[in-house]
């Protein structure tokens, strides 16, 4: 008998909501491994919810879910509280909000093992640590005094693996569990949950939007899509032979580091357009101690690299590695400590607001969050109208209309949207208004900073579309920052990899991926997940480069 | 701005609590504007043979009258008037002047900042109420001295909190966005900032009003207030207290008069916060 059974599960919010979760069907067995997909709103988080009991109170469910035979629908909290943690655990996708800040992480793993009578006062303590020694952590005793905020991303996300596992779980439900850390922590959170999956014998629920995280970890994957299920079979089958075109595009668009690069090569004779020189970026820190001295941490050390025009220059690194900093440094919303930006031979002042407007209209950003990017009190009309309005004041109505909505339909969008807010669109309609309102000024430089980290596979693929072929239609240059190598292979001319706010290295994009020489752009291509067995290519790093 | 204002205006129709809540305050003005109008009585005139008559119907006595024999009714319906219009006019001048302090202070921070934030520290340190005797004493008892007292305390709390929300708002990327793009600092405040402060100051004013109402009728409970024969609902509930054995609608009328106004204002800042959110959608 399976350990979990799904039958015909439907989740809606009201008779005039569409359905979040439309007659889903499955089962995991003991021990067995299964990883649902889909993008943003296809329903995965909404399913483990009603598994666990923790659905808004005014979410409508019907179906089955028998969990050893057991339906869990509709039962109260108290009932639940039977299966939660002894049971069927849960790990969530932001580590820093799952935790309590308040909470000593030993207190909070005590108290779980506490509540469910799984310790007793005098050695709860060993338990816990035990615990946090399983999850792979480095100094038990330390962290268990820790406090959340203490600890980095990767660390939390152990301890909250730890707190799952508290019960001995026979299901662990982990729903994006990695999508918050870089991403060669996420490579040794799968590894971990792997493990404890072979030691334990514990049957994984693994929720995602990156098929490549599926790829190494589950033995099974089911598609979904708009709340229905696309596609259920063994992870091989369903990747290799899918059946579905959804499924196939959502395959086709993870970003793969031996994909061929997409952008024309760069003519010899470009001239740079925007000079970093010694540029380096310094934040006061407060005092560690009373009575110590403020120490400045060295968010970006002296960096000096050129942009060309027509360039797209790729800044990747993990988080804190100054690769925002820079950027910001770049546009004048940071001072720089020491070093100039020039721009087309001429420094540019430090701070934007002293830069003349003629020249600060070619140097535009794209935010990574969409929607925090977009005035929320300003309809798109009058967010694209700004910019236009203020560097172009002479035009009459009709003109900044033309300009507005040729601009909006160069992005993709409809016109029909302009009178509605950023909160009422898509991340990925978001993400086009975003860029259209840095567009509209033509600029001769944009810095994108992370700007497809929070969009979905296919909406990913498709901004990336869209800035390069608004590159070739302009010639300007690209500033692309991100943290997953995998994303700048196909639009880059050159990579800049950083690490704690050095250079790690430069290179042309064909010879970094072919030939990566610093260990760290080693271990970030290393880490990223690909479709065929990231397990195996984690192990022999480099070995499917040979492109 | 303007947008916000108009799809305010549509949604302002459809929630149902907004919409009692201004209706009641609606009815509760027009009677305090008409009311004095139709009844025979005014509010000055006293009747010794009609002293702490209970409500009725014939003489349009509809509220009974005080112990001096005038026009309960009246009375309360002028009181009513000017107890709406020093709570209006406190707390246009306490959101205008918060609003504008608190936002310049937070979008300039650094020194400006804290040299208006300590300005508005020296000026808590004084206390109100020997201020508001010396300006009574300084200039003659007026009218207009209320509204400049409520308002000049009020601004404070509010020029705290639009600060406080400033500094959020200043970080927030769509304001980076705008820098970029070349606005002006000013224009940032006035087309980024402000519009998104809406819903916090909205909710500060309903709380703002009720205060305001209080410390009028506080003021002229210790005759520092509004003065006889004019009057105020603080002022007739303060009187209906001395009464109350005898004639308990000396009290219990004016007070509902006052409950029910403030509840109405309570649900109406309640739901204009949702309505000037543009996240909120109609349910």
């Amino acid at each position: 008998m399976s350990l979990l059974e799904v039958n015909n599960l439907r989740i809606d919010y009201g008779d005039n909501a569409p359905a979040v979760v439309n007659d889903l069907s499955f089962s995991i067995a003991a021990g067995d491994s299964l990883g649902i997909v889909g993008e943003s709103g296809s329903g995965k988080t909404q399913t483990a919810l009603a598994i666990t009991g923790l659905l808004p109170a005014h979410a409508r469910v019907s179906g089955e879910v028998l969990f050893d035979g057991n339906n869990l629908l509709g039962k109260s909290d108290r009932y639940l509280n039977g299966f939660r943690a002894r049971r069927i655990a849960m790990v969530f996708q932001d580590p820093k909000q799952a935790l309590n800040p308040y909470l000593r992480i030993g207190d909070q793993l005590s108290r779980i093992l506490l509540e469910h009578g799984l310790g007793e006062r005098r050695n709860v303590a060993n338990r816990a640590l035990d615990l946090l020694r399983r999850v792979g952590l480095a100094d038990v005793e330390r962290q268990y005094r820790s406090y959340a905020h203490q600890l980095s991303g990767g660390m939390r996300q152990r301890a909250m693996i730890a707190m799952a596992l508290a019960g001995e779980p026979e299901l662990l439900i982990a729903d994006e569990p990695t999508t918050a850390l870089d991403v060669t922590v996420q490579a040794q959170i799968l590894d971990l949950l792997q493990e404890l999956k072979k030691e334990t014998g514990i049957a994984l629920l693994l929720i995602t939007h990156d098929l490549g995280v599926v790829a190494g970890n589950c033995e099974r994957v089911l598609v979904m899509q708009r709340g229905k299920m696309l596609e259920h079979g063994a992870t091989e089958v369903v990747f290799y032979n899918p059946s579905q075109p959804h499924t196939r595009a959502m395959l086709a668009a993870v970003p793969r580091i031996d994909a061929p690069i997409a952008v024309a090569p760069l003519s010899e004779t470009a001239a740079p357009v925007l000079s970093i020189d010694g540029v380096s970026v310094q934040f006061a820190e407060r005092a560690s101690r009373p009575g110590s001295s403020r120490e400045a941490l060295h968010a970006v050390r002296p960096l000096t690299v050129d942009v060309r025009a027509g360039e797209t220059l790729a800044i990747v690194g993990e988080s804190g590695s100054g690769k925002s900093s820079l950027a910001r440094a770049v546009l004048g919303l940071l001072v720089p400590a020491t070093g100039t930006v020039s721009f087309l031979g001429k420094p540019l002042a430090a701070r934007v607001e002293s830069r003349p407007n003629e020249l600060r209209r070619n140097l535009q950003l794209v935010f990574q969050d969409p929607v925090a990017s977009l005035n929320p009190a300003m309809r798109l009309w009058d967010i694209l109208l700004e910019p236009v309005r203020l560097h172009e004041p002479q035009l009459d109505a009709g003109q900044y209309r033309e300009r507005v909505e040729t601009m909006l339909d160069r992005v993709g969008l409809d016109a029909s949207l302009l009178q509605h807010y950023a909160h009422e669109l898509s991340g990925g309609q978001a993400q086009r208004v975003a860029i259209a309102r840095a567009l509209i000024l033509e600029p001769r430089l944009l810095v994108c900073d992370e700007a497809v980290a929070a969009l979905d596979g296919t909406v990913r693929q498709a901004i990336l579309d869209l800035l390069r072929r608004e590159q070739e239609r302009s010639g300007m240059s690209l500033i692309f920052i991100t943290h997953d190598l995998a994303v700048v292979r196909q639009i880059s001319h050159r990579v800049l990899v950083m690490y704690r706010g050095r250079v790690c290295e430069l290179a042309e994009n064909a010879q970094l991926f072919g030939q990566p020489r610093h260990p760290h752009t080693r271990a970030l291509l290393a880490a990223v997940p690909a479709l065929a067995s990231s397990r195996e290519r984690r192990q022999h790093p480099g070995s499917d480069l040979s492109n | 701005m303007t947008g916000i204002a108009a799809t305010g205006g549509r949604r302002l129709r459809e929630s149902r609590a907004v919409r009692v809540s201004a209706i009641v305050l609606a009815i509760i003005a027009l009677t305090a504007l008409l009311g004095p109008l139709v009844s025979p009585h005014d509010y000055r005139d006293t009747d010794f043979n009609a002293r702490l008559q209970a409500p009725a119907l014939d003489e349009f006595r509809l509220f009974g009258s005080d112990d001096l024999g005038r026009d309960l009714f009246v009375r309360t319906m002028s009181g009513t008037r000017v107890t709406l219009l020093v709570a209006a006019v406190a707390s246009f001048i306490s959101l205008l002047i918060g609003v504008a302090y608190g936002a310049i202070a937070g979008y300039a921070g650094g020194m400006i900042d804290a040299v208006m934030m300590r300005l508005v520290d020296a000026l808590y340190a004084l206390p109100f109420i020997f201020l508001v005797i010396l300006l009574m004493v300084a200039f003659e008892r007026n009218f207009l001295l209320i509204f400049v007292a409520i308002g000049a305390i009020n601004w404070l709390d509010m020029a705290r909190i639009v600060r406080g929300q400033t500094l959020a708002l200043k970080e927030r990327e769509f304001v980076d966005a705008a820098r970029l793009i070349g606005v002006s600092p000013g224009a940032i405040l006035v087309r980024h900032i402000t519009p998104n402060l809406l819903g916090i100051v909205v909710v500060y004013l309903t709380l703002t009003i009720p205060q305001a109402v209080l410390v009028e009728s506080f003021l002229s409970f210790l005759g520092l207030g509004i003065q006889e024969p004019a009057t105020s609902l603080g002022a007739l509930v303060n009187n209906g207290v001395a009464h109350l054995e005898r004639a308990p609608w000396l009290l219990l009328l004016p007070a509902t008069m006052l409950a029910v106004m403030l509840l109405a204002f309570n649900f109406l800042g309640d739901g204009l916060r949702d309505l000037l959110d543009p996240r909120h959608r109609p349910r």
